[in-house]
């Protein structure tokens, strides 16, 4: 009733339809990179299975506790061996800055402002404007544009370190997940192994039907 | 149709839970930063000592032995194992190959002279000379 006691126009339906469409594909996108980051984890967590199957199959470890702690040891082994690479960018980049400060002596320089850094390549934009409407104050237009992106000379070597500090990080957050997935993994092996069940997690047609 | 709500469903869910995952992601950056750096002073440290971080852990070369005692035990097992069905097999086909021969029909009522023509008889005596047969 109420629905139909609200009168659109044509260009209000055309753009709630527009807006609806780009609602529904930002999600959709979002459970597809979830999907393909789960999926990535699994492949990493396949990496522990690879990592613990001689001890496995040599029954090397007679309680759980030790076959974590192995696994743990393991895990942090590979990751250190793994991430070095990134760690070496993020540290080069942190001493870039370093000695960067010290020769301009702008200690405390921010590489993302927006005036010599690397936000001088994004717009910038006002405030959203307002207006008070029965004493609230609601949003009464767009708000409009205070910079463009535009390139900056003493903005150089920011337009450098960020990049490079940002392939670094992911580079690094990559390894992260892939350790935090093999920890993963290693916990679910050690319970799978060592944890003895009277009743199977799962049961089967056979179980069900009787 | 249905695979394709299900993504949108676990978009949403994904966006919802979105400060919680950033923040665990943070804590184990966090973590795994320090862990690199504890890690960075453990190799420098196995350096000195002649210790490779590359290299096995004890628990991994003693599981390695294990490992390949077995395979050799499994594989001499495997040999036998062989060795008997193979002769198994052959003592098998002998028998079949003897049983697939045609056996002479021996008829209760007929007499094979033959037969006894040819079992082995009695040496002959040969009488010296001037003696009386």
């Amino acid at each position: 009733m109420i629905l139909a006691a609200i009168k659109l126009s044509e260009n209000t339906k055309k753009a709630l339809i527009i807006f609806f469409l780009i609602f529904i594909i930002i999600f959709v996108l979002i459970g597809y990179i979830s999907l393909a980051i789960q999926s990535g984890m699994k492949k990493q967590g396949s990496k522990a299975d690879a990592m613990l199957a001689n001890v496995v199959k040599a029954e090397i470890f007679d309680n759980e506790k030790k076959f974590r702690r192995f696994g743990i040891k393991k895990n942090a082994r590979v990751f250190y061996v793994e991430s070095r690479i990134p760690f070496l960018i993020i540290l080069g980049c942190g001493l870039a800055y370093l000695l960067y400060c010290l020769f301009t002596a702008k200690w405390g320089y921010n590489p993302f402002n927006k005036v010599d850094g690397f936000g001088t390549l994004f717009y910038e934009f006002s405030e959203w404007p307002k207006e008070k409407f029965f004493g609230i104050n609601l949003i009464s237009g767009w708000p409009s544009i205070v910079t463009k992106p535009h390139f900056e000379v003493p903005a150089i070597f920011s337009y450098i370190l960020v990049p490079v500090l940002v392939v670094g990080t992911v580079w690094f957050l990559l390894y992260v997940l892939a350790y935090i997935s093999r920890s993963i993994r290693i916990r679910k092996i050690a319970r799978a192994i060592y944890r003895k069940k009277l009743v199977p997690d799962e049961p089967t047609n056979l179980t069900n039907n009787q | 149709m249905l695979s394709f709500l299900k993504v949108f469903a676990r978009g949403i869910i994904v966006t919802l839970l979105l400060p919680i995952i950033v923040l665990v992601l943070a804590c184990y950056m966090v973590y795994c930063l320090v862990l690199f750096v504890v890690m960075f002073f453990k190799a420098a440290i196995g350096f000195f000592k002649g210790n490779n971080i590359n290299a096995d852990l004890p628990e991994d070369l003693e599981a390695r032995r294990i490992v390949l005692e077995k395979e050799k035990t499994d594989a001499q097992a495997k040999d036998a194992l062989n060795m008997i069905y193979q002769g198994m097999a052959q003592g098998m086909a002998q028998a079949a190959f003897n049983q697939a021969q045609p056996q002479p029909q021996v008829r209760p009522d007929v007499i094979d002279y033959l037969a006894s023509e040819n079992e082995e008889k009695e040496p002959e005596q040969i009488p010296f000379e001037g003696e009386d047969r």
